[in-house]
C-alpha cells in the first residue's frame, strides 16, 4: 500500500517538474545545464521518456532523445521570425508554431523570404469575423466546389459578377485550392475599376489576361488582409478577353495548405480525425464600381459629401481632392467634382 | 480524368518482355536498313556504362574537357552521398569514370561554361535540398574541376537552370527554377562567378493546381538581340515565356497550354529548343505525355515574336510515357530531326522528320531499348565521325548510355559502318536493376489524376 503511495506520488511530482520545466531554456538538442528546454512539445516528449531531463539538466543523454524523437519540431529556434535565414524555425514560439502550420517548409527545410513574409504580414494579426453588406450576393459554390475556377478547372467556369452589386464567397486550399474566376459584365477596356474587398485570410486578387489556351499572363497582383476595413482597389480594364480572381496568399506564395473548407462535403465526409480548423476565417466580400475620380468617399457617387472634402482641403497641396493633379485643390478641381455630380 | 491504374500497373509488368521484343525487332530491323542504306535513321543499340554505385544521372553537359578530341560529360546526379561525376569520352561510344565532385545534394541540373571570366569552362550545378543553391566549381588544366565553395541560395527545389548574358555586361548570369516555389529565380553574375538574385518571377501563379517548373532555357525568342526565358510547367501543363527588356529584367509571365489530344491533355515535361520551320526564330519541341494512345511530341510555333498560339501535334514514342526529347540533324539533309525517351518501357526513338524544313513532321524509324527512364537526351558526335549520335542518361539504372549512329549521311559524311556489340554485360546489369512501379497520386493537386501526374511522378523518381 505503501509502495503504490509513493509511486502514485513520484508520478505526481514527476509530471508536476515536467509542466514546470516545459518550455525551459536552451536549445533542445544541445547539452545544458538546466533542467528543461525551449521546445515545448519537444521538451515535453523528451521528459516524458527520461523524466531526469526535467528533474536535473538537460544533458547529454536528453539532447540525444532529442535528436531521437523531436524530428520536425522546430519551434522555437534560432534567427528572427521577420527575416529569412538558413535554418528551420524562428525564434518566437507563437509565431513560428502559427507560420509553420500554414507553411510546413519553414519548419522542415529552411526559414525562407517566403516564412518571414508570412510572419509580417500573419504573426500577432488575431482571427476575426467580417460583416458581410446584407446585400451581398453568396456565392452559390460550397468551398469544397469548384464551379467558377476559371481556367483552373476544367470545364471553364467563372461568376458573372455586376457592377455596383456586392457579391461574397469563400476561399479553402483542400486541393485543389479554390480561385474565384470573375467576369465583370459591363465593362469596356480602359476603363477605370474600383473593387472594394474585405475579407477574413490574406488575400490575393489579380488581374488575369487571355484565354485558357494562351497566351494567359497576370498582369495585375494585389495583396491585403486578413481582416481589418475594407480595401479600395483601383484597376484600369485591360483589352480582349479578362477576368478577376480571388483567391488567399501572401506577396511571397499562395496558400495550397491550412485553409481548411468548413463544409461537409456528403459525398467526401472527413475521416474519423478531422482536419485542423483553418487559421482564418474563409469568408471574403467584394463589389466592383466604376471608379470615379471625384468620389472622394468612395461611396460610388459624387454628391456633397465629396464637395465637402474638397473644400476642406481648399488651397492645400495635399493629394486628396487635387482632381487635375496640378499639386493644388483650387478651382478647376471644383469645376470637375460638379462636372462629375451624379444624378 | 481518372488515371486507369491497373492498366498502368499491368503495363508496369509487361515492361521487361516488350522491351525484350523490341530489342530483337529493332536489332533486325537496324540490320536491315543498313544494308540499303536508305533515308531511315539507324542507331546502333546503346551502349552502357555504369555510373558509381547508388549515384543516379539527372542530365548530360557534353564538352572536349582534356583536349583528347573526344566529347566528356558532366552529370548532375541524385546520389544519397551528393556526388555528381564527370565521365571521360573514349570515342567508341562509352564513357568511364574520371571525377566525382561532392556537390552536397542531389543535382538535376548543371551548366558548363566560364563563369569567372578566365577562359576556362567551370561547371554549375543546381542543387536540391535543404535549401537549395548554386554550387560553382572551377575549371583548371585538364578538365581537372575544384569546388569554390561558392554557394547561392536558390528558392524552394531548384529543378533547372539556364545561362547566358541576361543584362549585356558581358558575363554569364544564370536563371534557375524553383520546382515546389512555383518561381524563377534571375541572378546576375558580377564577372567573377559571384552571383546576386536580381529578381524572383511568378509563373502560373493563378492556377489552383501547383505549377511545378521543371526546365528552363535561355533564348531570344521575339527577335530583339536580347535573351528571353522560356518554362516547362509541368504540374500545369503550359509553356511559360519570361521577356527580358534587354536589361537582364524579365516581364510577367506569358503562358500557353499543351494543345489536348484525343481527350486529355498531355503530360509536359521536357522540351528543346531549335528553329524547326527555318523561319529564322526558335520554336520549342516538348514531349507529350499520354495514358491513353501512344506518346506524341509537341511543336510550340513561334510566330517571330515570342507568340507560340500555334501548336502541332507530331509522332513520339509508340511505347512507355514520353518524357525526354533532344533534336539534330542525324542525316545531314537540312532539316532538324528529333529523338524521344520514353519511360516504363525505357525507350529511345529517332524520330525522321520527313515534313523538310517548312512543316516538321516526324517519323519513328527505329525504337531503342533501354533500361527504365530516360532522364535526359542529347545529340552529340561522340566517335568522330561528323554525324550526330544519341547519349542519354537512366537515372535508375544508374547508367548512361550511348546509340551510335549508323545512318547514311546525305552531305558525304562518312559514318561507322560497324555495328558496337549490341548489349554487353554492363547494360545487362543494368537493367536488371530496373525495377520500380509507377503510383497514381495528385501530385499537382488540380483534383484529377492525369499525364501530368505522370510526368510529376517521373521527375520525382529517386526523390521517394
Amino acid at each position: 500500500m505503501t509502495g503504490c503511495c509513493a509511486a502514485v506520488s513520484l508520478l505526481l511530482c514527476a509530471s508536476t517538474t515536467m509542466a514546470q520545466q516545459c518550455p525551459g531554456v536552451g536549445d533542445c538538442r544541445k547539452p545544458h545545464a538546466e533542467p528543461g528546454c525551449v521546445m515545448p512539445e519537444c521538451c515535453t516528449l523528451v521528459c516524458e521518456a527520461n523524466p531526469l531531463c526535467c528533474d536535473f539538466s538537460w544533458d547529454q543523454a536528453c539532447a540525444d532523445l532529442a535528436l531521437k524523437l523531436c524530428e520536425g519540431i522546430n519551434c522555437p529556434a534560432e534567427g528572427e521570425c521577420g527575416a529569412s535565414h538558413a535554418s528551420p524555425g524562428c525564434d518566437q514560439f507563437p509565431c513560428c508554431d502559427f507560420i509553420c502550420a500554414i507553411d510546413g517548409w519553414c519548419c522542415s527545410v529552411t526559414w525562407d523570404e517566403a516564412c518571414a513574409n508570412e510572419a509580417a504580414r500573419m504573426c500577432g494579426v488575431s482571427a476575426c469575423t467580417i460583416a458581410i453588406p446584407s446585400d451581398a450576393i453568396a456565392e452559390l459554390e460550397p468551398c469544397y466546389e469548384h464551379f467558377n475556377d476559371g481556367c483552373s478547372k476544367a470545364p471553364f467556369a467563372t461568376r458573372a459578377v455586376l457592377f455596383g452589386n456586392a457579391y461574397a464567397g469563400k476561399f479553402a486550399t483542400d486541393a485543389p485550392r479554390d480561385t474565384d474566376w470573375m467576369s465583370l459584365g459591363g465593362g469596356n477596356a480602359g476603363d477605370e475599376v474600383r473593387v472594394q474587398l474585405a475579407s477574413e485570410f490574406p488575400w490575393e486578387f489579380q488581374i488575369v489576361k487571355g484565354s485558357c489556351e494562351g497566351p494567359l499572363e497576370v498582369p495585375i497582383l494585389a495583396h491585403g488582409g486578413p481582416c481589418g476595413d475594407a480595401v479600395t482597389l483601383v484597376f484600369t480594364v485591360p483589352t480582349g478577353e479578362w477576368y478577376a480572381v480571388l483567391t488567399g496568399g501572401v506577396e511571397t506564395r499562395t496558400f495550397r495548405e491550412a485553409f481548411t473548407c468548413d463544409e461537409v462535403d456528403p459525398l467526401a465526409p472527413p475521416p474519423k480525425e478531422p482536419p485542423e480548423p483553418s487559421p482564418y476565417g474563409l469568408r471574403y466580400w467584394l463589389r466592383f464600381t466604376h471608379h470615379l475620380a471625384a468620389d472622394l468617399d468612395g461611396d460610388g457617387r459624387v454628391d456633397a459629401a465629396d464637395l465637402s472634402i474638397l473644400l476642406n482641403a481648399w488651397g492645400s497641396n495635399g493629394r486628396l481632392g487635387d482632381l487635375d493633379g496640378n499639386g493644388w485643390v483650387d478651382a478647376a478641381d471644383l469645376t470637375a467634382l460638379l462636372n462629375a455630380w451624379s444624378l | 480524368m481518372e488515371l486507369p491504374t491497373r492498366k498502368i500497373l499491368q503495363r508496369s509488368s509487361m515492361h521487361g518482355a516488350l522491351a525484350r521484343l523490341l530489342v530483337t525487332l529493332s536489332l533486325l530491323f537496324t540490320l536491315v536498313t543498313v544494308a540499303h542504306a536508305d533515308e531511315p535513321l539507324v542507331f546502333a543499340q546503346p551502349v552502357f556504362d555504369l555510373m558509381p554505385a547508388g549515384v543516379g544521372p539527372a542530365m548530360l553537359r557534353a564538352r572536349d574537357l582534356d583536349g583528347d578530341g573526344f566529347l566528356d560529360l558532366v552529370v548532375p546526379a541524385r546520389s544519397v552521398d551528393g556526388t555528381s561525376v564527370v565521365l571521360r569520352g573514349v570515342g567508341d561510344g562509352h564513357f568511364v569514370i574520371w571525377q566525382e565532385l561532392a556537390v552536397g545534394n542531389f543535382s538535376d541540373w548543371a551548366e558548363l561554361e566560364d563563369f569567372d571570366g578566365d577562359a576556362i569552362v567551370d561547371i554549375l550545378f543546381g542543387v536540391r535540398g535543404d535549401p537549395s543553391q548554386l554550387a560553382l566549381f572551377k575549371g583548371g588544366e585538364g578538365g581537372i574541376f575544384r569546388d569554390t565553395s561558392i554557394r547561392v541560395e536558390l528558392g524552394r527545389d531548384n529543378s533547372s537552370l539556364t545561362s547566358g548574358d541576361f543584362d549585356g555586361d558581358g558575363d554569364r548570369d544564370v536563371a534557375a527554377t524553383n520546382y515546389l516555389g512555383a518561381s524563377v529565380d534571375v541572378l546576375w553574375n558580377s564577372g567573377d562567378g559571384h552571383f546576386t538574385r536580381s529578381a524572383r518571377l511568378d509563373v502560373a501563379r493563378w492556377t489552383g493546381a501547383i505549377a511545378y517548373p521543371r526546365q528552363i532555357e535561355a533564348c531570344d525568342v521575339d527577335g530583339d538581340k536580347d535573351l528571353d526565358l522560356l518554362v516547362v510547367l509541368t504540374g500545369s501543363g503550359r509553356l511559360a515565356l519570361l521577356r527580358n527588356d534587354g536589361s537582364g529584367s524579365f516581364a510577367k509571365s506569358r503562358e500557353w497550354q499543351v494543345p489536348q489530344i484525343g481527350d486529355e491533355r498531355p503530360g509536359f515535361a521536357t522540351m528543346a529548343l531549335a528553329d524547326l520551320d527555318a523561319d529564322g526564330d526558335m520554336d520549342v519541341l516538348g514531349t507529350a505525355l499520354l495514358l491513353a494512345t501512344v506518346q506524341k511530341s509537341i511543336a510550340f510555333m513561334n510566330d517571330g515574336t515570342g507568340e507560340f498560339a500555334r501548336r502541332i501535334v507530331l509522332e513520339g514514342t509508340p511505347l512507355g510515357y514520353a518524357f525526354s526529347v533532344c533534336l539534330g540533324d542525324f542525316d545531314h539533309d537540312g532539316d532538324l530531326d528529333a529523338a524521344q525517351g520514353a519511360a516504363l518501357p525505357g525507350l529511345v526513338v529517332p524520330l525522321r522528320n520527313t515534313g523538310g524544313s517548312a512543316t516538321p513532321i516526324l517519323l519513328a524509324d527505329q525504337f531503342l531499348g533501354i533500361g527504365q527512364l530516360p532522364r535526359y537526351l542529347i545529340a552529340i558526335d561522340v566517335d568522330n565521325d561528323c554525324d550526330l549520335d544519341i547519349v542519354g542518361c537512366d537515372a535508375p539504372v544508374q547508367a548512361v548510355f550511348t546509340a551510335i549512329n549508323l545512318t547514311p549521311q546525305l552531305d558525304g559524311c562518312s559514318p561507322r559502318t560497324g555495328l558496337l556489340p549490341p548489349v554487353g554485360v554492363k547494360a545487362r546489369t543494368a537493367n536488371a536493376r530496373a525495377q520500380t512501379a509507377i503510383s497514381a497520386i495528385d501530385h499537382n493537386e488540380d483534383g484529377v489524376r492525369s499525364a501530368a501526374d505522370i510526368a510529376l511522378e517521373l521527375q520525382a523518381e529517386r526523390k521517394r
